[in-house]
């Protein structure tokens, strides 16, 4: 036992490149999937345990004024807790910032409430009695230098009232809050939310309106005590949103499953690898031991002991890449990955922790290595002693399937007949390299590929979709006054109003924006082939990707539900819009107001005017630009973690071709070194090399190709957000980049490995036996 | 001056306590045109000779001379180029790539010379011109060693280095080889230096070097070699 152990430790010595790609690969793909996933299953038990902490409610229903009376009602049923409270938005000035304004989600907290609890951060827990007291969202105190006891103004529909600020605090239900539905990033400067007490509330507004109801069911059907409450709230009732969909669940739910996708594709892939190259490397060590292989079986060693002691080499090498994996993982990607989920989604802290699932893929990686050595063993153990120990077969030559068709064959010289008869003898190795080079490029391209789609895409929708300068987003009364001055002070002007709601056909839903718009000419539209196309009093533009994710068609009709509302829309879809944001329907004033519906713009798109923010109907006003660049922190946000998996996989491939080279080098030792003899120059050799990597190249490239824009179509289908449709392309001069990497990375290495030509030692190599 | 001229060439490895002369302060000279023998027991140094003479390693001491020019000075490009275009070696295992038809093994040779002999007539005298598509494995040993052969004699080199070529092989095939071997130096006015240590085709070299302990032991010259066929 000992001996086989001072073997294997030589064996792995002697042959450690090629064992060295076989780690690396179980080091990679093993801390790829643990770096991510202790940041999605961390991403996933803190905000589980958050939701708990803060006793999130179940589902939120949404009244107009429900009475004190129908509250009571309400409370007095059995089965489920409920809590109603005020909530509006309200502008906020303090002492931070120039006095500028920002604007805070105010929520009122009953005494004793319990259901979406606040974690008190930093200042004195709630209580009612402190009046004027505000407990204040906390990235949003740190981001614009608010500490407790400093005071805020708030102000909503002209009324006005200074708070101070009790406590800093995080709520569960704003995990990931934007401010706006039209909002894809946090900017925590500009948006918060924050709790008042009834009384401060009465006292602010003058009354107090329920118009939120939170519902956590102990022990009836969520379904049921809705229709009750729905039954109690009669006209004032409005809608019912279920925790699935709140942002603060859904958002956290998408990356955590954004983040599996991508980890378990790269696995895969890398594991894949990792044992195609366990298994080259296996059957060529074992067939340079055949004579050692004999002669341990002839002094009585049985198969098994044999097969175990080759397993070894697996094991080892498998499990110790595989635990420093794990080990890397946490420590290197985790926080690099989790860096980026910081930037959209605030918890009260976070932790990186891998599930045993890590463990289990070191497993299946190491059965599988152990496995694939068994197996490269089986077929010299399978030889009885007397023909193993025979110190080398010879080689049979072998006709490649080429040489068929003998006109073609012999246009080829001699040496490329050697070239295709090498390849068609190592199949195994050259589909490897084949693979390696075409799924290097299909990586490389899905990087680049994805930045140029996201850029492409971005540049449809802010230079050529979107006309204006400034999007105005307005309050929710707009006096004529106001909105004449916004007319008169820009060279066109075009109001819209976007509602979020739920797109229905067949009982297939999906969430997205509905856009209804005044006569203007700041957004342009084209169809799927990108012929323009003209918005008309007729019919709705649905987007391209929600169209294809509830399957409808021109001419269809679908349900629109205004979300927060009891407002139900019929409408006919009258063309697909190429559009790739926002995800949702188009539709004229006209044809909205056919369709039954009121008009009430929520922003006024200008273009060639100011940005108005002196006008009080004015809520905010931001750039074309400071949309795009919006846009851009969250694509970048997918961007890194690509970026990581990218740089991985052109490592392996580098590290796939330079072992094939070194073992193919190893098994043509002596042909090279005869080569010498007969006085070919270094230089041949090494083109003659060079010969067989460039056609291994060609061939990967030719399959690469298509296969990589497949692939790239189907990774950003998959990674994309919901909000935006980022339309898979890749610029030409990206492909030439991409195809250009591989190129040379590939002859680079097989550059480096054909060096080795100059280290044959002819005489050693050549030495006969006397 | 002889066309191979050997003065004091001394090899030595280092070895755990002191270096060992595998070659020891040899002097030789080697005509073109002879059919050479060296013949001497197994680690007498016959197989470091020929390395040395073939620049396929370099002496530690001492001068190689080959139709006047220096191979101890010789660059490592310009060794290449000498063994490329001076040089003929035939192996004991053959060394013929396995991947390659016994004619694509010599056509590859011959495309390393300026004006190489034609690689279907040296294969068609070495009696394998039924042959020319088999692989190596495909051959018997003794049809290896001869597509070898033309393979170092397509090059048309001056110099033919051979060891052991028989040394794989039953006595019959192997003098069948040597026999070919000897015609070589004749018909073309090739230089052909065999080693060997079987004394028995001694009769058949115009020169016998027999090597002892990396020293020359005795050179002797034959007026009248008998050819190799009336030997066995
Ligand atoms: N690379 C080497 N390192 C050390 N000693 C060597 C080496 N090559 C040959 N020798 C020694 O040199 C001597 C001559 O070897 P060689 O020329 O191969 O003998 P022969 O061919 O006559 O059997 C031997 O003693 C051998 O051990
Ligand atoms: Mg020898």
């Amino acid at each position: 036992m000992k001996y086989f152990l001072i073997k294997t430790y030589r064996d792995i010595a002697r042959n450690w490149i090629q064992f060295l790609a076989v780690f690396l690969m179980a080091l990679l793909s093993v801390a790829i999937y643990s770096g991510m996933e202790g940041v999605w299953h961390g991403l996933d038990k803190v905000s589980n345990l958050y939701y708990d902490r803060t006793n999130i409610a179940d589902f939120w229903v949404y009244a107009t004024n429900a009475s004190e009376d129908d509250i009571q009602d309400i409370a007095s049923l059995s089965g489920f807790e409920a809590e109603a409270s005020m909530a509006v938005n309200v502008s906020s000035v303090d002492a931070n910032d120039g006095g500028s304004r920002s604007f805070l989600k105010l929520r009122t907290l009953a005494d004793g409430a319990s259901l979406s609890k606040f974690l008190l951060q930093e200042g004195g827990e709630f209580s009612s009695s402190a009046n004027s007291g505000v407990w204040l969202d906390l990235s949003y105190a740190e981001a614009r230098g608010i500490r407790v006891s400093d005071e805020v103004q708030l102000s909503f529909m002209g009324q006005e009232k200074t708070f101070k600020v009790q406590g800093l605090v995080l709520g569960s239900e704003y995990i990931y809050y934007t401010g706006s539905t039209t909002e894809i990033v946090p900017n925590h400067e500009l948006y918060g939310y924050c709790f008042i007490s009834e009384q401060s509330a009465q006292e602010f507004f003058g009354r107090l309106a329920y118009n939120e109801i939170r519902v956590k069911s102990t022990s009836a059907n969520p379904d049921m005590i809705n229709d009750q409450i729905k039954a109690i709230l009669g006209d004032a009732y409005l809608d019912t949103v279920f925790k699935e969909d709140v942002p603060a669940v859904s958002q956290v739910t998408k990356e955590v499953s954004q983040m599996q996708i991508m980890a378990q594709m790269f696995s895969f892939v890398f594991i894949l690898l990792a044992l195609l190259s366990m298994y080259t490397t296996m059957s060529r060590l074992i067939d340079t031991q055949r004579t050692e292989i004999g002669l341990l079986k002839a002094l009585g060693f049985c198969n098994w002991s044999l097969r175990l002691h080759y397993a070894a080499y697996g094991l080892i090498v498998s499990a110790t890449g595989g635990l420093a994996g794990a080990l890397v993982g946490p420590l290197v990607v985790s926080p690099a990955v989790m860096k980026i989920k910081k930037a959209t989604l605030v918890l009260p802290y976070w932790e990186i922790q891998t599930s045993f699932i890590t463990y289990a893929l070191v497993g299946v990686i190491v059965v599988c290595c152990v496995l694939s050595c068994a197996i490269a063993a089986q077929r010299s153990l399978k030889e009885v002693p007397a023909v193993s120990m025979r110190n080398k077969v010879p080689k049979a030559g072998k006709m490649s399937l080429f040489e068929r068709i003998p006109f073609l064959w012999n246009i080829f010289s001699s040496e490329w007949k050697w070239i295709f008869r090498d390849i068609s003898r190592a199949k195994l190795r050259t589909a490897i390299g084949v693979v390696g080079v075409a799924g290097g490029l299909t990586l490389i391209v899905a990087g680049f590929g994805f930045s140029d789609s996201i850029s492409n895409s971005n540049d449809y929708v802010y230079h050529f979709q979107d006309g204006y300068q400034y999007k105005l987003l307005l309050n929710d009364a707009v006096s004529p006054e106001d909105a004449s001055a916004i007319d008169e002070r820009s060279s066109s002007s075009q109001w819209i109003m976007e509602k979020s709601a739920n797109f229905n056909k067949n009982g297939v839903g999906k969430k997205g924006l509905l856009s209804i718009i005044d006569q203007g000419g700041l957004l342009l539209f084209e169809d799927t082939e990108r012929n323009s196309i003209e918005l008309a009093d007729s019919g709705a533009f649905i987007t391209r990707k929600l169209a294809n994710k509830i399957g409808v068609e021109i001419g269809d009709s679908i349900q629109v539900h205004a979300i927060g509302s009891q407002d139900f829309y019929e409408m006919r879809i009258e063309n697909i819009a190429y559009s790739p944001s926002p995800q949702g329907i188009f539709v004229t004033k006209a044809y909205f107001e056919s369709v039954g519906g009121a008009f009430a713009p929520t922003s006024a798109l200008v273009e060639g005017g100011d940005n108005c923010a002196d006008i009080s109907a004015v809520k905010e006003s931001v750039t074309i630009g400071m949309q795009e660049e919006n846009m851009n922190t969250m694509s970048k946000s997918v961007m890194t973690i690509i970026r990581l998996l990218i740089l991985a996989s052109v490592l392996l491939s580098i590290v796939i071709i330079y072992n094939l080279g070194t073992l193919s080098f190893v098994e043509r030792y002596r042909e090279y070194a005869t080569m010498k003899v007969l006085g070919f120059y270094q230089n041949e050799i090494r083109a003659l090399m060079l010969r067989e990597n460039t056609l291994i190249l060609v061939v990967g490239l030719a399959l690469g190709t298509p296969i990589s824009i497949k692939f790239l179509k189907e990774y950003i289908g998959i990674v994309a957000f919901d909000s935006f449709e980022w339309i898979a392309q890749i610029n030409n001069a990206s492909f030439m980049l991409c195809a250009g990497i591989i190129i040379v990375c590939s002859v680079v290495v097989a550059l480096a490995s054909s060096r080795k030509v100059r280290k044959i030692i002819m005489v050693e190599a050549l030495k006969s036996i006397d | 001056m002889a066309f191979i001229e050997l003065s004091n060439v001394t090899k030595s490895y280092p070895s755990s306590d002191a270096l060992i002369n595998a070659l020891d302060g040899i002097s030789l000279e080697i005509e073109k045109g002879a059919f050479t023998v060296i013949l001497g027991p197994s680690g007498s140094g016959k197989s470091t000779l020929l390395n040395l003479i073939g620049g396929m390693d370099l002496a530690t001491s001492g001068e190689i001379i080959v139709g006047g020019d220096h191979i101890e000075t010789l660059s490592q490009y310009k060794l290449t180029k000498y063994r490329r275009e001076k040089i003929g070696f035939v192996f004991q295992f053959y060394n013929l790539i396995p991947n390659l038809t016994c004619f694509e093994n010599v056509d590859i040779a011959s495309k390393l010379s300026a004006n190489p002999i034609d690689a279907k007539e040296v294969l068609e005298m070495m009696g394998l011109q039924h042959r020319l598509k088999n692989f190596p494995a495909q051959l018997s040993g003794g049809e290896q060693q001869r597509a070898s052969m033309a393979r170092a004699l397509c090059k048309n080199p001056e110099i033919m280095l051979c060891d052991e070529p028989t040394g794989a092989l039953d006595t019959q095939t192997g003098n069948n080889v040597l026999s070919h071997l000897q015609s070589m130096s004749k018909k073309y006015e090739k230089a052909v230096i065999v080693v060997t240590h079987n004394a028995s085709i001694a009769p058949a070299a115009d020169r016998l070097i027999e090597l002892k302990d990396g020293k020359v032991e005795k050179v002797k010259d034959n007026e009248l070699p008998e050819g190799i066929s009336q030997i066995s």
